[in-house]
């Protein structure tokens, strides 16, 4: 090249300031603009910034009026209750509501009638927030709550509510235990991001899944951890990763295991969930007393269990991120492909003995609560619009 | 053991290297400059790599499936250009156009990340483009680094050259959380100052450094002229093909790509130390950390080393350091010195290999070939690599991790053993 070498100089010394100058004016002003105060809230779904609906006055109180539950002051989860920075979860109890919102509430009326209780992702300022409405009116009847999760459960009237925190370069997962009237009770912190979670049908325990990640999108380990709680102790009873392995009457033992979306029977000390172990999907049963899984089938993802504890609906996976929600009988082993075609990423919700409901991506970031018959006849039609993570409360 | 094989090596070295030590700021300034390129646009990427999983799982809310995807893309997308760049460096005698090209690619591509927003998409193609400059530049660099270094030096330069490389990639991370401290979630904030600092880092191979001269081509790399200037020709797919019959660099190539094949990947290695240590998921990335501040201390002394008795010799010492990595993971008793000295003989495997045998590569090699040799050579044990992990996770799942473990420690000196006898035939000087 003709250049001279101290034209290059010039060159090269302009291209550096001119780089720097703007490298740290950018992080100047987005340092001013965000501000640190930003970085423990929780952030909703669709990235709106919760802050915005801390502390709001209730103003189209029209909507309550059905339901008998007036809206409260969203209570943030104090994050420095959390103690150690470790891969354990933290409990940490929240304060008992101020007592004008006491006096405010009226016990039960959740459960005066069977409800949907699901997560709104309607373009409206109620983003990100649970709401609940009547199984026959779950379009008209909506009651807006104050409880912001991306993904929610409830039973037997207690709740669990799924958050995520960014706390530097990793995410966290804020478990909310709430009552009846979505008054936080007891919080659990664990590192990774909220996929699953359940309430056993009387109320004892809890168990939520979240994705583990890597450090880096190189290396993106899809791992998870799921977490059994107790609720009336507010404890956690165990990572199931802990539970020892039984297949055909043998203990299995390995490093690689991985379990996902627990499903409780009404006698709450026995559940179901999907364990991965060496690349393979096994629907075990588990009981806690004992602290064990037993492996009863194989390839079930993401597993539901009916009403009448008959059948399991579940995700079998067809090829990688391709899933046919499906139907296991328990007695039989007789699986039967829903009508459902499209791609269903969820953990189904049985609606009742005959019909399952399960949340499918409409327009980004929208989902509709879908419904389809449990024995792989008809067609899936809309339930609920504009809401995610379904769960009937009977 | 190693030492006795190499007196007849050390003698050799001896007569071109004046000096029993070669002083490390002796390679080069193009070495340098290249290592300046290197550090600068380690530490834009890995500053990006680091924030990227949170950037898609949190900001824009991927699920954790769609993230494995781009994880994919990120893996196979580099092997494929890799190849064609270095034939085409050396078809046109180019390397630092084709290498900048590279640069300048990635560098887009941080702006590419402002503007595709939350598309999934735009997001994925702008981490393929991102990767395809990766892989274009890696050959014709490397190619660059041995035509502009002494023959006895070769191992040093590469030492320099990997542990500025090395320094950057640890850097980036660092600035990463130091934006997300000052100013939390600012994600564009990110990708700006990336952008900025792999801007300087392209400056720097486009404005000062030269193509190597052609006579520095062919008297650095005459590989006992098996090419010589006359017959050159062309570079085309055939001398590609002729150059994998050249029975020296096959052997390097066959060597190479069956020792990937018994190298399980670092991410499974920590997985396995994790497990039985139960270091909490907030401290995995210190194990990454670790292994590259081993790798970063030692990558020069160890390239000295090499230039010394051999650098056949190191390079296979690197894998006996592999396997001393294996044996630590299966000790009855775990606790953190032992992890320490787990990751260090990690990082010291990586000193001891990743240069080096890009330095002994780069000896074998006739030099209007260097860049498609060295191309062939890393897609041979990329690929490996890949089996490698995917046969690690079939017999991890199969028979557990302490047998797994021990089955590819056998594995390992197997193949340790048959390519010491192969490679000592390899004339390196």
């Amino acid at each position: 090249m003709a250049t001279p070498f101290n034209v290059k100089k010039l060159i090269f010394s302009l291209i550096t300031l001119l780089c720097v100058v703007i490298a740290v004016l950018y992080t100047l002003f987005s340092a001013r603009s965000r501000g640190p105060e930003h970085s423990n809230l929780s952030s909703p779904p669709a990235g709106q910034s919760s802050s915005a609906t801390a502390g709001k006055s209730p103003s189209d109180a029209g909507t309550q009026s059905l339901n008998d539950v007036p809206r409260q002051t969203h209570q943030k989860t104090p994050s420095d209750l959390s103690t150690g920075g470790t891969a354990s979860a933290t409990a940490s109890k929240v304060g008992s509501p101020s007592g004008t919102q006491a006096e405010a509430r009226q016990e039960g009326k959740l459960h005066a009638v069977p409800r949907l209780v699901a997560i709104n992702l309607r373009d409206s300022p109620d983003l990100g927030k649970v709401e609940f409405a009547p199984l026959d009116a779950v379009d008209e009847q909506k009651t807006p709550t104050d409880l912001h999760c991306e993904r929610v459960y409830f039973a037997a009237n207690k709740g669990i509510c799924l958050s995520r925190q960014i706390k530097m370069l990793s995410a966290q997962t804020v478990a909310t235990l709430v009552d009846a009237n979505f008054q936080p009770i007891t919080t659990f912190r664990t590192d990774g991001i909220p996929t699953r979670a359940r309430i056993s049908p009387d109320g004892r325990f809890a168990a939520f899944t979240v994705f583990v990640t890597g450090h880096s999108y190189t290396d993106v380990q899809m791992s998870t951890a799921t977490l059994l709680l107790n609720i009336e102790e507010g404890k956690i009873i165990a990572n199931l990763e802990e539970f020892k392995v039984f297949k055909d009457g043998n203990e299995v033992k390995a490093l690689d295991f991985n379990y996902w979306g627990v499903t409780f029977q009404r006698d709450s000390n026995f559940f179901y969930a999907t364990l991965r172990t060496g690349g393979t999907d096994y629907l075990v049963h588990g009981d806690i007393k004992a602290k064990t899984v037993t492996v009863i089938y194989q390839n079930v993802d993401c597993p539901s269990l009916s009403p009448d504890e008959t059948r399991i609906a579940f995700k079998k996976m067809l090829s990688r991120n391709n899933w046919r929600l499906s139907v296991l009988d328990l007695k039989t082993l007789q699986e039967t492909p829903l009508a459902e075609t499209r791609i269903v990423d969820d953990q189904a919700e049985w609606l009742d003995n005959h019909r399952v409901l399960y949340s499918l991506p409409a327009s980004p970031p929208w989902m509709d609560v879908m419904v389809v018959s449990s024995d792989g006849s008809g067609e899936p039609k809309i339930f609920a619009k504009g809401v995610t993570s379904p769960a009937v409360v009977r | 053991m190693y030492q006795a094989d190499n007196p007849a090596d050390l003698l050799k070295n001896k007569r071109g290297v004046p000096g029993s030590r070669i002083s490390w700021t002796n390679v080069g300034s193009t070495v340098f400059l290249l290592g300046v390129t290197s550090l600068l646009t380690d530490i834009s990427s890995e500053m990006v790599s680091a924030t990227l999983p949170l950037y898609l799982l949190v900001a824009l809310r991927f699920s954790p499936f769609q993230v494995g995807v781009v994880d994919g893309l990120y893996q196979g997308a580099a092997v494929l250009v890799r190849v064609a760049s270095g034939l085409i460096s050396d078809r046109w005698r180019r390397p630092k156009q084709v290498a900048a090209a590279g640069y300048g690619l990635s560098a887009i591509c941080k702006l590419g990340f402002l503007i595709a927003g939350s598309s999934w998409t735009g997001i994925s193609s702008v981490i393929l483009l991102d990767r395809i400059g990766k892989g274009i530049r890696t050959a014709p660099r490397d190619a660059m680094i041995a035509a502009s270094s002494q023959r006895h030096q070769l191992g040093t330069a590469f030492g320099v050259h990997r542990a500025m490389d090395t320094a950057g990639a640890m850097l980036g991370p660092l600035l990463a959380v130091g934006i997300l401290s000052v100013a939390p979630q600012a994600y564009d904030a990110i990708f700006v100052v990336s952008l900025c600092v792999a801007l300087i880092g392209l400056a720097v191979i486009v404005l000062f450094i030269d193509n190597p001269s052609d006579e520095a081509v062919v008297s650095v790399g005459d590989t006992a002229a098996i090419e010589s200037p006359a017959n050159q020709g062309r570079v085309s797919l055939h001398s590609m093909g002729r150059l994998l019959w050249q029975p020296e660099f096959r052997t390097l190539v066959i060597a190479g790509s069956a020792l990937a094949l018994v190298t399980v990947s670092d991410g499974l290695l920590y997985l396995a130390l994790q497990q039985r240590m139960t270091i909490a998921n907030g401290f995995f990335p210190l194990l990454y950390v670790i292994t590259a501040l081993m790798f970063m201390i030692l990558a020069i002394p160890v390239g000295q080393l090499a230039d010394r008795i051999g650098l056949k010799s190191v390079f296979l010492l690197g894998y006996v350091m592999l396997a001393g990595a294996y044996g630590v993971l299966l000790l009855p008793k775990m606790n953190y010195p032992v992890a320490v000295l787990m990751l260090t003989l990690l990082g010291a495997y990586y000193a001891a290999t990743d240069g080096v045998f890009m330095a002994l590569a780069s000896r074998v090699l006739p030099g209007h070939l260097r860049a498609t040799g060295l191309a062939l050579l890393t897609t041979g044990i990329g690929l490996a690599r890949l089996l490698a992990s995917t046969l690690y996770g079939i017999v991890w799942g199969w028979l557990g991790v302490q047998r797994a473990l021990m089955l590819f420690i056998c594995g390992l000196i197997a193949v340790l053993l048959i390519a010491w006898r192969i490679v000592q035939k390899v004339e390196e000087s």
